[in-house]
């Protein structure tokens, strides 16, 4: 296993040194005698590994300065910098690697940050509005990007806000924030099972939502991860959260409510 | 000194030890390491990743000649190292500057020279 390991972690290394120096780093691994003096070994094939890639990274290009031009008619002369560089092909493929491992862990992180700073709604083409809507999450027309900024009277926010009609609350200061949540609030009625629910907002800055039902007291709402626009999750609640639904204006007009199992639909008032 | 040698001082620990394990004779890599344990008394040990590091440094600077494998040797992967006359003469003055070193240092702490003992 230990062995294995090794063999790939001298393949890692970059193909000039490879090619020298793989079999022998092989053979000595292979001299190793116990578990601690192939760990050692192991070890050391790591930093070299490290080494090789920061440190070394030149060592196997066949380096040609930069030739230095004659000065030209303004007596300033000029440096060609394109020289016959060129990485070697599994260089490449190496960075490749690397930058879309990076890439995945940055996009698989983003959700899990502690301050949703973009929040990203795609709503569907030639209605804005609808964004909330169930179709719409699946169609893309164009982005609405809410940023929370620290200055709440940013003047640069307010004239990328005026200025850019198709992104709606460009940049927006904290207050902008609740003019989204504005939109949840209000008297929701269901006939069957009678209920009279009320929405209201809760935190601005945590875009938190409260609920008010005679059955169910209060209860505070916050976006789903997943759907952060239409859905918000009961905190403290397992399996229960709020579904709201758009018209065809975008505006609120019912939700779905879904406790302990139980599952009530409100109409808006 | 030789300015070209000079700007290459101090070597490094590692690259020292190799270069005075081949003073001797050529040697694969697995020689080499054995050999600078050898001469160190087991302190200072080198990994095979540090060891074709410092070699290939060696080599670029045609300190070190890569003579490949030998006939009739136990195992085909290895390779033969050779010191070159640049790289004896790096080790030159690397011991001239250490001596120089190892002078000064017993001056200071007034350590009697070995040899009046």
């Amino acid at each position: 296993m230990l062995r294995r390991l090794y063999r790939c972690a001298v393949r890692l290394h970059p193909s000039s040194f490879r090619r020298r120096f793989g079999d022998e780093m092989q053979y000595i691994f292979d001299q190793q005698r116990g578990t601690p003096a192939a760990l050692a070994v192991m070890l050391d094939c790591v930093l070299s590994l490290l080494r090789q890639w920061t440190l070394r990274a030149h060592v196997g290009f066949d380096l040609v300065p930069a030739p230095l031009r004659s000065p030209t008619s303004d007596h300033i002369p000029s440096f060609d910098s394109l020289d016959k560089f060129q990485p070697r092909p599994s260089a490449m493929i190496h960075g490749a690697l690397l930058s879309l491992i990076l890439l995945y862990m940055t996009v698989f992180a983003v959700p899990y940050s502690w301050m949703h700073v973009l929040n990203l709604h795609i709503p569907e083409a030639g209605n804005p509005n609808q964004h909330l809507s169930r179709h719409s999450e699946k169609s893309s027309a164009h982005l609405q990007v809410d940023v929370i900024p620290t200055e709440a009277d940013d003047p640069h926010s307010k004239s990328i806000a005026s200025s850019s009609p198709r992104i709606h609350a460009a940049v927006l200061p904290p207050r902008r924030a609740a003019i989204l949540l504005d939109q949840y609030v209000g008297k929701y009625i269901s006939k069957h099972p009678p209920a009279n629910i009320s929405i209201q907002i809760e935190d601005y800055r945590a875009e938190r939502l409260s609920l008010s039902m005679a059955a169910a007291g209060h209860l505070s709402l916050a976006p789903s991860p997943v759907s952060p626009g239409r859905v918000f999750v009961i905190v403290g609640a397992q399996n229960s959260y709020v579904d709201f639904t758009a018209d065809a204006q975008g505006r609120i007009c019912s939700l779905s409510l879904v406790l302990n199992g139980k599952v009530i639909t409100a109409q808006r008032q | 000194m030789d300015e070209k040698i000079d700007s290459h001082l101090p070597l490094s620990t590692a690259s020292l030890h190799i270069l005075l394990a081949l003073a001797g004779e050529d040697l694969h890599g697995y020689g080499i390491m054995q050999e600078i344990a050898r001469q160190s008394e087991g302190i200072y040990r080198l990994g095979p990743g540090t060891l074709y590091d410092n070699l290939q440094k060696l080599i670029q600077r045609a300190w070190v000649q890569e003579l490949g494998p030998r006939r009739g040797d136990d195992d085909p992967r290895r390779r033969y190292y050779r010191l070159t006359d640049g790289g004896r003469d790096v080790l030159r003055a690397e011991t001239a500057r250490l001596t120089q070193v190892v002078r000064e240092a017993r001056s200071r702490l007034r350590i009697p020279n070995p040899g009046r003992i």
